[in-house]
């Protein structure tokens, strides 16, 4: 942590201009559980984000660009499925506070121009794919799986882009590791075709799975695409397939994940819907092969989306996920309320159904999740 | 007698036909590229909400914007040949819009994405017929009645008031194909750039909202420039 904060400070100096931008961001993030035992708890996180980063560059300029954002947490609350996210934990020392993520440097990269393309080093998103709900693409970053529109959390790449041309380009990508030999490489090609955007990408993983035969390097081959077809429709899916050596040692079996939506509005696009359907590969049939704290272990999902915003002050959203598997389901109504200029509430519910051991089970998670977000940028 | 039928067959001579309107209101709109900042202020009922932006636009289909204040800083939209992305910096990722979507709303404003990236000469698009004069705020002008050549234009019906000196629609009214009256636009300001009379403050009203209206004003803007091809790529969406 400090190690980066230092390279943060020479990157700085070295490349970017002078001025700087300061900007930052309060969110408080409030949760109130109603479980099967008629009992509450409720859990509170407070995060301050500060971002700095270069001046906004003209497009036809390609200079060197900077980001960073730092955030500080402060947590209250009870015991609750959400413990690791809420619980205030009693560390001693400011080390123990940096080592358990309560302040963390959530991205921190700079943008180099090179040759035609451009190069990006250091804390970033990848975003991999084009489903809105159902990522499968979207590996290189953590999926937080009790919020799927969560941020997610940065990882330190090193990216090389090239534009193909205007609107199609190629990206180079190794994750970096401690031991270079088990750094993730990727390459992604973004291709526009009249009105239809397109990815292919592939993905090798030095690392060996944990419990896995030395020489147990996953690989991933993706598509995918978003277009119009009458109503907007989008896709994307991974093949991941595994090749060790010797051949006869793999254990693991090659699988496909995919996604397939679409979306449309009405009422002079006031009113928005939006369907996904997601396989998984590697999911369970039976709910007794999930783990208790397992998300997104069936086979079979589906999920809607329908929104209406009235102006821009207000909007209501209200989401419906199932396991088709298990007929266990989420759902979701929320509002959001731009109280202020720079304030916004967010106030949503999720009312979790399903049988025992399914993967919703009230029993696991809470009859009734409330949660209610305030943000502040300034 | 013989004078006034001249001047009647003089005025009818040199009389401008719908078409000729339409031209010279074009020529003052419709620019090869364009560089400026701009400022739209909602207003729903009492309340305001304000965003900034600068704007690079070329030809006919091709305009990038990217918001600078702070609630929406860093959002980037690219428009091309009817195709639109935006960059959310929250998700950090780039989005193509569905075609159906570009009717929106843009960030709330009274005015549709659509409507916002318009700079398509009208005539290509309508038939035009003309109208009585009539007069907006003291100025004499023409009024225009045009409706859609093709029945994929969201606007069936749209009646131009031009301002008979200047070559500026001071108001428009556009519809739907069953006759609903959509949106009511009026210029506020008009300056002269170089040889354009441009409109650089309106206010447009989304009649289907209640209580809504949004002025628009641009700034520090500079017309027929030149503006690299790169500006209107995917490499300027990512930030």
């Amino acid at each position: 942590m400090i190690a980066s904060l230092i390279i943060e400070i020479i990157l700085l100096s070295l490349f970017c201009n002078k001025e700087i931008n300061f900007s930052g961001e309060e969110k408080i993030d409030d949760i109130i559980v109603y479980d099967t035992s008629k009992k509450f708890e409720w859990g509170w996180k407070n995060r301050i984000r500060l971002m700095l980063e270069s001046p906004y560059s003209e497009p036809d300029k390609k200079q060197v660009r900077y980001y960073s954002s730092l955030d500080f947490y402060l947590l209250s609350g009870t015991q609750n499925p959400f413990e690791t996210e809420y619980i205030p934990p009693q560390f001693e020392t400011f080390k123990e506070w940096i080592d358990n993520g309560l302040i963390e440097i959530s991205r921190l990269y700079i943008t180099i121009p090179v040759s035609k393309g451009e190069m990006t080093v250091g804390r970033q998103r990848v975003p991999w794919g084009q489903g809105v709900y159902f990522r499968p693409l979207d590996f290189f970053n953590h999926l937080n799986s009790l919020d799927m529109t969560a941020e997610r959390k940065g990882i330190d790449a090193l990216k090389f882009s090239f534009p193909l041309a205007l609107l199609s380009d190629v990206t180079l990508l190794t994750i970096l590791d401690k031991w270079p030999g088990h750094s993730e490489l990727g390459i992604r090609s973004h291709l526009n075709i009249e009105s239809l955007d397109m990815g292919l990408s592939y993905s090798y993983r030095g690392k060996d799975l944990e419990g896995s035969e030395t020489g147990s390097h996953p690989q991933v081959a993706g598509l995918d695409f978003k277009g119009d077809l009458l109503l907007g429709v989008h896709g994307e899916g991974l093949y991941r397939f595994y090749r060790t050596y010797p051949l006869e040692k793999n254990s693991f079996k090659d699988r496909i994940q995919f996604t397939l939506g679409a979306d449309y509005s009405f009422l002079e696009n006031r009113l928005f819907m939006l369907g996904e359907y997601f396989y998984n590969g590697y999911g369970f049939k039976d709910t007794s092969d999930y783990r208790p704290d397992d998300f997104y272990k069936g086979i079979h999902y589906g999920i809607i989306e329908i929104s209406y915003s009235p102006n821009i002050l207000v909007s209501y959203l209200i989401a419906g996920l199932i396991n088709i598997n298990d007929d266990s389901f989420v759902i979701t109504p929320h509002v959001k309320w731009s109280i202020f200029k720079n304030t916004s509430l967010d106030i949503s519910l999720g009312i979790i159904e399903g049988k025992r051991y399914s993967e919703y089970d009230p029993e696991k998670i809470g009859r009734v999740v409330n949660n209610l977000k305030l943000s502040i940028v300034f | 007698m013989m004078v006034l039928l001249l001047v009647f067959f003089m005025s009818q001579l040199f009389a401008l036909t719908p078409d000729e309107i339409l031209q010279k209101v074009d020529d003052n709109m419709v620019f090869t590229s364009a560089r400026y900042n701009g400022k739209m202020t909602i207003h729903i009922g009492t309340e305001t909400r304000t965003k900034t932006y600068k704007t690079w636009a070329k030809g006919k289909d091709k305009a990038f914007i990217i918001f600078t204040n702070s609630e929406d800083k860093g959002v980037r939209y690219l428009k091309r040949e009817g195709s639109l992305w935006i960059y959310f910096p929250e998700a950090e990722e780039i989005m193509k819009i569905s075609g159906h979507m570009l009717r929106e709303s843009m960030m709330g404003s009274d005015l549709s994405y659509e409507d916002a990236l318009e700079n398509q000469k009208l005539k290509e698009r309508y038939s035009i017929s003309q109208e009585e004069d009539d007069e907006i705020n003291g100025k004499n002008c023409y009024v225009l009645d045009l409706k859609a050549k093709t029945s994929n234009l969201t606007y069936y019906r749209r009646k131009i008031w031009i301002d008979k000196s200047r070559f500026v629609a001071l108001r428009e009214e556009r519809y739907s194909r069953s006759g609903k009256l959509l949106r009511i636009m009026t210029i506020d300001e008009i300056k002269t750039v170089g040889k354009r009379n441009y409109p650089i403050k309106m206010t447009v009203q989304n009649v289907l909202r209640k209580n809504t209206y949004t002025e628009f004003g641009i700034y520090q803007y500079e017309f027929d420039v030149a503006i690299d091809e790169s500006v209107f790529s995917r490499q300027s969406l990512k930030p």
